[in-house]
């Protein structure tokens, strides 16, 4: 025997003992597409054939197996099972038209389609109207709220916006996403249909039908017990891991849970989680891909998003990496939206509009972590009462609003120094000052973030009202608060709730007062600083972390389990079938 | 004590880096009581994990020149670990001109990388590098120059020590002079040097000179066309040097009769006086500008105002009687020069960086 007949002798056999593996772990669609892939690279194996065949005449598309089987008895003319077989296919009555080629992907699609419950393909005329919607709901102001309120419609053409995504994924040439896509399809479908039978089901006989009852007080819920499984953490870049994401991780662990992160789903290796978080997906198609995947392995997911992505502004230094304005982005946006179990967010007010809009929501804000020394070390003696300012050039605006105050003050006080941190543009609107009385810090790591922030005295936290700016996280202030750093905030939601630590500014002259007193005050700073660094404690990652905890227990508890649901119903066993038939 | 030297690997900065850094890392390591260690900016500012193993157990971090761009991120995150961070300045960036390469790096942000690898950003760097230095000297806990002039400058704002160049001398001492035939006088400098070459008037005295004996020859060593271009003198008396490798220089240094070292403008008032010390650890006699740099060294060579008349009177005066100042030069100023070697003076850089940020 020649090495390469030998060779493909091995591959053929590894690969139906995989194909096999995939049937009796009731992983269908893969088990479909690897038979169906040993059949397009060895066209004359009667073993697969024979599979396959079974395979359409246990969906109804006798015709397709009965051509499968003449193939098998061509090759193996003798051979009396396959004669049975052929005499079966021909006898069971179909309407379905057969396949002119069995294994093509579309073919493969609509054969797992109707193995799994889904009777009716996703038409043309479905896949036109869910273009129309997606493309509104990409066009709209606020895609969340867009798609909160047309959740049935969605609900309906669910399978045909996925088809969509299968179809792009194959003309990128993106097989593996397409196929990943597939199964969530077909998971879906199924599950519509199930929906629509238990809607169909009539009021059993021995069913007491219900009297009105009084108003009684609603039963407790169950107590939920702590989540401490396996959670993986998907990122979209694993070398750039936001804070946020650091202390979910590290908290999770710390309350017991078992955390991997990755930057992609591996359903050989992660389809034993008991829940995945995303990360803003919609930042990278890997993640997007490996969403879909997911959901396809039955594992619920929590889209986790750090930012007011719709509100974004244009303005915004990332907004061209991260906004929504890119067609891409925005639909990758929706689509996470609608995969997902439910939405974790870092801000309360995100929150509220999300849970608004019809999304399962959760806010859990952004935290601190004991574990770095540098939180809790002391600033080193300075004789300037530093005055401070951090923010990233999409905040230079929101310095306009108090540059000429902070100046005012800074004549009258000669001993305060301006700090700017992170953004050279908001320091040149301070070179009015002489350079001893001025200095700016370059923005460093998160871990060294703390050592930044003890280079001030007072922080100032100036924000226009523009719907990305109400709607921001208390990550700032808090912080702050963990560093004793006394603040003077705007009137934005965030600042208002976190209300420890600092002051609210609702004027020009509130925020001259407020910071003439603070300068002037070193008590005061001291005192508020103490009152924020004890708000801050309900943010330490530990605290987190059983927030974390929490939000996952309830997720879980709301879950029903794609994969669990297929497995309760009646499953099709095409060898089964095939023996009784042989019998 | 633990040191780490931070150092940008381009050819602008390489000699400058070996005086700054290099010669005192090796002097330092051979006290065996305190270590040193050299580290690329790249890997500074990457954070690669030798960087990261030299920096947490480093007691300073002196930064050669380029304090900008990631670097001053990076060395704000070892300030947070309580290292005491260090600039080594010997540029007077405020005094550069145009016609100085160093010109357009600080000033248009142009960095000239080496094979695309432009380690602060995209080209023209913006903020421009003048700007983000001093962001970064409010940053450091200290400003270390060779030049005393630029000490006082930077010290008006920031704590800033003067410590001189010091010499290897054993990369001098075993290299004998070259023998050869006619009178070999050098001068040059990197780049940023030949306007005050131009000004002093020291390239018109020697083509006066060549003129008048045969027998002279100019080298113009550092590699700058420029100056080779403006020296009136026929090409069959100059030769221009490349920028030669700090330890190949003795070599080089050694086929000199009569070395040149003109000052002349306000960049040139800022310079170390390291060209005075290779003279005369080589025993070369030399004549210089009359500045304050030099004015010290005036004992152990000879100081000529910047006019073309008064160098080309002295050089003419060397020239003839060279025998005698080779002499002369053999006695006190090699004594002088030996007495500033880097063994005997490390004492003096490690105590000013023990006393800086203090």
């Amino acid at each position: 025997m020649s090495e390469s007949s030998l060779s493909r002798n091995t591959d053929l056999k590894v690969r139906k003992i995989m194909a096999r593996s995939h049937m009796n772990a009731d992983r269908l669609e893969e088990a479909v597409e690897t038979y169906a892939g040993i059949l397009r690279d060895y066209p004359n194996d009667v073993e697969v054939l024979l599979v396959l065949g079974n395979l359409y005449l246990a969906s109804g598309d006798s015709k397709t197996a009965e051509d499968l089987y003449h193939r098998a008895l061509t090759l193996e003319p003798e051979n009396k099972e396959i004669e049975q077989q052929v005499i079966l296919a021909k006898s069971e009555e179909s309407e379905i038209s057969p396949e002119p080629m069995p294994t093509d992907p579309e073919a493969l699609a609509r054969l797992l389609m109707r193995l799994t419950g889904r009777k009716v393909p996703v038409t043309e005329t479905e896949m036109l109207r869910a273009a129309e919607m997606l493309q509104e709901i990409l066009e709209s102001t606020s895609p969340a709220q867009m798609v909160s309120e047309r959740l049935d419609e969605i609900d309906n053409l669910l399978p045909a916006l996925i088809e969509i995504n299968i179809r792009q994924a194959r003309a990128d040439g993106r097989n593996d996403l397409a196929k990943a896509l597939q199964g969530l399809q077909i998971n879906i479908a199924y599950q519509m249909e199930d929906q629509k039978e238990q809607q169909s089901q009539p009021i059993k006989v021995n069913q007491v039908p219900q009297e009105p009852q009084p108003k009684v007080v609603k039963p407790k819920p169950p107590e939920i017990q702590p989540f401490k499984g396996r959670v993986l953490v998907l990122v979209p870049d694993l070398y750039d891991l936001t804070p946020r994401l650091n202390i979910l991780v590290d908290g999770l662990k710390q309350v017991g849970c078992k955390v991997k992160r990755a930057d992609q789903f591996n359903p050989d290796t992660d389809a034993v989680a008991d829940v995945v978080i995303v990360s803003n997906p919609h930042l990278n198609p890997k993640l997007m891909q490996s969403m879909a995947t997911a959901s396809t392995s039955g594992v619920p997911i929590i889209l986790d998003l750090d930012d007011n992505y719709e509100d974004m502004p244009v303005s915004h230094p990332y907004y061209a990496k991260k906004g929504l304005g890119d067609a891409i982005r925005g639909r990758a946006y929706a689509t996470a939206l609608l995969l997902a179990k439910a939405v974790t967010v870092a801000s309360n007010e995100v929150n509220k509009t999300l849970v608004n809009s019809g999304h399962r929501s959760y806010w859990i804000p952004d935290g601190w972590s004991r574990s770095n020394r540098l939180w809790n070390k002391p600033h080193n003696p300075r004789n300037t009462i530093n005055i401070g300012w951090v923010g990233s050039a999409a905040q230079l605006e929101d310095v306009f609003e108090v540059r000429r105050i902070v100046l005012r003050v800074m004549r009258e006080f000669p001993q305060s120094q301006m700090v700017v941190i992170g953004n050279s543009q908001a320091y040149r609107l301070f070179e009015s000052l002489p350079s001893n009385r001025r200095l700016y810090l370059p923005m460093v790591g998160y871990e060294e973030y703390p050592y930044l922030l003890g280079q001030m005295d007072i922080l100032l936290a100036p924000h226009r009202k523009i719907p990305y700016n109400l709607k921001q996280s208390d990550r700032l202030v808090m912080e702050a608060s963990v560093k004793r750093l006394p603040w003077i905030g705007s009137d934005i939601p965030a600042y208002m709730d976190w209300g420890r630590g600092g002051f609210i500014a609702h004027t020009p002259s509130e925020w001259h007062g407020y910071l003439r007193q603070l300068i002037m005050d070193e008590e005061m700073r001291k005192g508020i600083g103490d009152e924020g660094f004890i708000k801050a404690q309900a943010r330490e990652q530990q605290q987190i972390g059983l927030k974390w905890q929490q939000t996952i227990a309830e997720v879980l508890a709301h879950n029903t389990p794609r994969l669990e649901n297929l497995r309760k119903q009646p499953q099709f066993d095409p060898f089964a079938k095939s023996e009784k038939v042989n019998a | 004590m633990n040191i780490v030297y931070v150092y940008y690997d381009h050819p602008q900065d390489r000699l400058s880096f070996e005086w700054q850094c290099a010669i005192p890392a090796k002097a330092i390591n051979r006290t065996q009581r305190h270590s040193a260690h050299l580290l690329s900016l790249k890997d500074f500012i990457n954070n690669t994990s030798q960087a990261q193993l030299l920096c947490e157990s480093a007691d300073v971090i002196v930064i050669h020149r380029r304090l900008i761009g990631a670097v001053l991120s990076t060395v704000q995150k070892w300030k947070a670990y309580d290292k005491k961070i260090l600039l080594n300045l010997d540029t007077p960036v405020n005094t550069l001109t145009k016609e100085m390469p160093a010109y357009s790096f600080w000033y248009k942000g142009i960095t000239a990388c080496q094979n695309g690898d432009c380690i602060f950003g995209d080209e023209p760097l913006d903020p421009k590098p003048i700007e983000q230095l001093a962001w970064g000297l409010r940053l450091v806990d200290g400003v270390i120059t060779p030049s005393e002039r630029l000490s006082d400058d930077i010290g008006e704002s920031i704590r800033c020590t003067y410590i001189p160049s010091f010499l290897d001398t054993d990369q001098y001492l075993k290299q004998t002079a070259a023998i050869h035939e006619g009178i070999v006088i050098g001068l040059g400098g990197d780049g940023n040097h030949f306007p005050g070459i131009k000004k002093s008037g020291v390239l018109q005295a020697l083509g006066q000179v060549v003129q008048k004996r045969n027998q002279v020859q100019i080298v113009v060593f550092g590699g700058d066309q420029r100056i080779y271009d403006h020296l009136p003198v026929s090409a069959r008396h100059k030769y221009l040097w490349p920028m030669i490798e700090q330890a190949d220089w003795p070599r080089y240094l050694s086929r000199l009769d009569i070395g040149l070292a003109p000052l002349s403008g306000d960049f040139d008032q800022r310079s170390g006086s390291a060209r005075l010390l290779e003279y005369m650890v080589m025993k070369i006699p030399w004549i210089g500008s009359e500045s304050s740099v030099y004015r010290k060294f005036s004992q152990y060579g000879w100081l000529v105002p910047n006019s073309s008349d008064a160098w080309e009177k002295v050089i003419l005066e060397m020239v003839d009687h060279l025998q005698d100042y080779r002499v002369e030069a053999a006695a006190e100023p090699y004594l002088y020069a030996l007495s500033n070697d880097i063994d005997e003076n490390i004492n003096t850089i490690l105590m000013a960086y023990e006393n800086m940020g203090l």
